[in-house]
């Protein structure tokens, strides 16, 4: 349904993507996931038409970004990052406009809508600039979907949204993508990236990895511990100092211990911290996430490009 | 990792700079971010003395004075704390305080109210009822001595991206009303510190947002403020460097500090010494990340929120 051939961008010197590539199937959720700066604006900008990629190619649907953009226009529906519809018309005027601009009517669309329309409709006479951040974003979804667009474009539509909404608007999308809509999300989140059915690890313009989240976490190559102790921030610190090549970070109430030796086991990095004495100390075998996968691959990638990586840890001593 | 510091009732005031005195052992110390002023205690039994070396020259619009400094005392504290716009009460009657040195975690739903009670703790807006005291002053009061005495730093917007770092800091040096020798020697400090004294001529908008969003934590901190108050510091920053920004807030937490956050990534509620929890302006939950586990019968702050942001509905987990 996406197709993205080794698409290069450059803003000036700031080279924003490198070599992207990448397909999407019809009828998944298919997740950019990574900081912002990562690139993935730029990227949705090229998909969407907006800008011109530096160089290779991408078709949507069979449709080339550069030579088909105005027939491409019509069979999209991009979300942008920032709320971009008119803060002075009201909810029902912003989706008449938006209708109109597509050549269709609100009333022949209303079932695409409707699910997420329900929830709009107490505010309905209410100027979109005055309606909540959740509002917001469910009429900018609405915006999106009314010209039948076979693929939805949303750009970091989690960002700065609370976790319970953000979990409902994942709950809408998932609907959306059973109702067969083709669906390229970005998101800084990474517990998001469990709700797509792919997703491309996107760090610095580079993609580090492309899978399914599953796929992605069954491949962690370390054995991964979460571990605690009163003293957590020493425990962190002694962790990292236990093997080499070991990685120790604050993972909610735990600290993640990623061990590069398959034979560690759980009795051992308890007599190494007792030894170290700490005290209520408590360790356990983890399952990986999506994200210690992504800070996995960005310490190993952290000697490749030495100006976008952080120029030194700032540890508490 | 608490850093609290409770006066002993019975201490007694040794003086200027001197020595230990005999028989006596340290048993507390303590100092702000930039070293200035530090307390020491002694104790011999139970007798206890302190030992109060702040410089004596010490200017009279600094931050660093004895109302924030001031011990045994909430830094933040509100009492009925109201907004009303209309009709609609945003903030409905918050009362609590936040220790001194303590992280505060700030959360709640869009649209509970957070953001209207963190503008009239910061001065920016004025309360319709209660009252709320701000390192020892009255924000509906005195509003400007409150703002002087605070660091704010937000996701949405932190340092002019077309300033260079240099520039950044020493325009924040001088709206703090710094004296330039000094805005100098925290610059320098403050790069290398950062380690990013190779950048200190690139624009704002030229550097990774990780690196940016540490910048303007240490420039929100550069006068030294007793209170900070970070609003979605971390959000969109990548894993990595979101955890070395939290190392940044336990350093300052340490230094006595008092910071207060908001965030959406559960897992720094988890990283806070207490949570509060707004629902609908009003807080629903105020203790530990373990005792709110505990009273909700949950395993992670995740279902914590979940159950007040949503009570009369089960959500469904999309995993």
């Amino acid at each position: 349904m996406i197709n993205v051939l080794n698409i290069n961008h450059a803003f000036g010197d700031n080279q924003a993507l490198t070599d992207i590539s990448f397909d999407v199937q019809a009828g998944e959720i298919f997740g950019l996931i990574g900081p912002d700066g990562a690139g993935k604006t730029t990227l949705f900008r090229i998909l969407a038409t907006l800008l011109l990629p530096g160089s290779g190619s991408a078709t949507l649907n069979g449709l080339d970004v550069v030579r088909d953009y105005k027939t491409l226009r019509t069979r999209i529906g991009y979300m942008p990052g920032r709320f971009s519809l008119y803060q002075d018309l009201t909810v029902d005027e912003n989706l008449q406009f938006f209708a109109s601009v597509f050549g269709v009517t609100v009333e022949e669309n209303r079932h695409l809508i409707n699910d997420i329309y329900v929830q709009l409709e107490p505010f309905k006479n209410r100027r979109a600039g005055a309606l909540s951040g959740g509002m917001k974003q469910k009429l900018a979804l609405c915006c999106a979907l009314i010209h039948k667009p076979q693929i939805l474009m949303l750009d970091e539509p989690g960002t700065g949204v609370d976790p319970v909404s953000r979990r409902e608007f994942w709950d809408m999308l998932r609907r959306l993508r059973d109702g067969g809509l083709t669906i390229l999300v970005s998101t800084p989140y990474m517990d998001e990236a469990a709700w797509c059915n792919r997703v491309a690890l996107v760090q610095q313009g580079h993609i580090m990895a492309i899978d399914t989240p599953e796929a992605l976490t069954a491949a962690f190559p370390k054995k991964l511990f979460a571990v605690r102790a009163v003293d957590k921030y020493r425990l962190i610190n002694d962790l990292r100092s236990m093997e080499t090549g070991a990685n120790a970070y604050a993972f909610g109430e735990f600290a993640h211990f990623a061990s590069p030796s398959a034979k560690i086991q759980v009795a051992d990095v308890e007599l190494f911290l007792q030894k170290k004495g700490h005290n209520g100390v408590e360790v356990k075998e983890a399952e990986p996430t999506v994200e210690d996968c992504f800070i996995d691959l960005m310490t190993d990638d952290s000697q490749q490009s030495t100006v976008d990586s952080p120029p030194g840890e700032i540890t508490l001593k | 990792m608490k850093v609290v510091f409770r006066w002993p009732a019975t201490a007694s005031r040794l003086g200027a700079v001197g020595t230990i005195p005999p028989g006596f052992t340290r048993s507390y110390s303590y100092s702000t971010a930039s070293r200035l002023v530090t307390h020491r205690l002694f104790s011999k039994g139970s007798i206890y003395l302190y030992l109060d070396d702040r410089p004596t020259d010490q200017p009279t619009n600094r931050p660093t004075d004895q109302q924030t400094n001031r011990l045994n005392m909430n830094i933040i504290e509100t009492h009925s704390l109201t907004k009303k716009f209309g009709d609609f009460k945003a903030v409905d009657a918050i009362s609590f305080g936040v220790e001194k040195g303590e992280i505060f975690g700030f959360l709640g739903a869009n649209g509970a109210g957070k953001t209207t009670a963190l503008k009239m703790l910061i001065g920016l807006l004025k309360p319709t009822g209660g009252s709320a005291m701000v390192a020892g002053y009255d924000v509906e009061k005195h509003p400007d001595q409150v703002k002087r005495r605070i660091g704010y730093m937000s996701q949405k917007f932190s340092l002019y991206e077309d300033l260079t770092i240099t520039e950044n800091v020493r325009l924040f040096g001088g709206i703090y009303g710094l004296p330039t020798t000094e805005i100098k020697e925290k610059t320098a400090k403050l790069l290398d510190r950062l380690e990013l004294a190779p950048y200190a001529k690139r624009l704002v908008s030229e550097i990774p947002l990780g690196w940016r969003q540490k910048l303007a934590f240490s420039v929100a901190m550069l006068h030294d403020p007793g209170v900070v108050f970070l609003d979605e510091p971390t959000s969109g920053v990548d894993p990595l460097t979101r955890r070395q920004f939290w190392d940044m807030i336990y350093e300052a937490a340490h230094a006595g500090v008092t910071l207060m956050v908001t965030t959406h990534y559960m897992d720094e509620a988890e990283y806070c010494d207490r949570v509060s929890i707004m629902v609908d302006g009003r807080i629903e939950a105020l203790d530990t990340p373990g005792a709110l586990k505990k009273q909700f019968g949950t395993t992670t702050m995740d279902e914590v929120f979940t159950r007040l942001a949503r009570p009369d509905q089960k959500v469904n987990h999309v995993d």
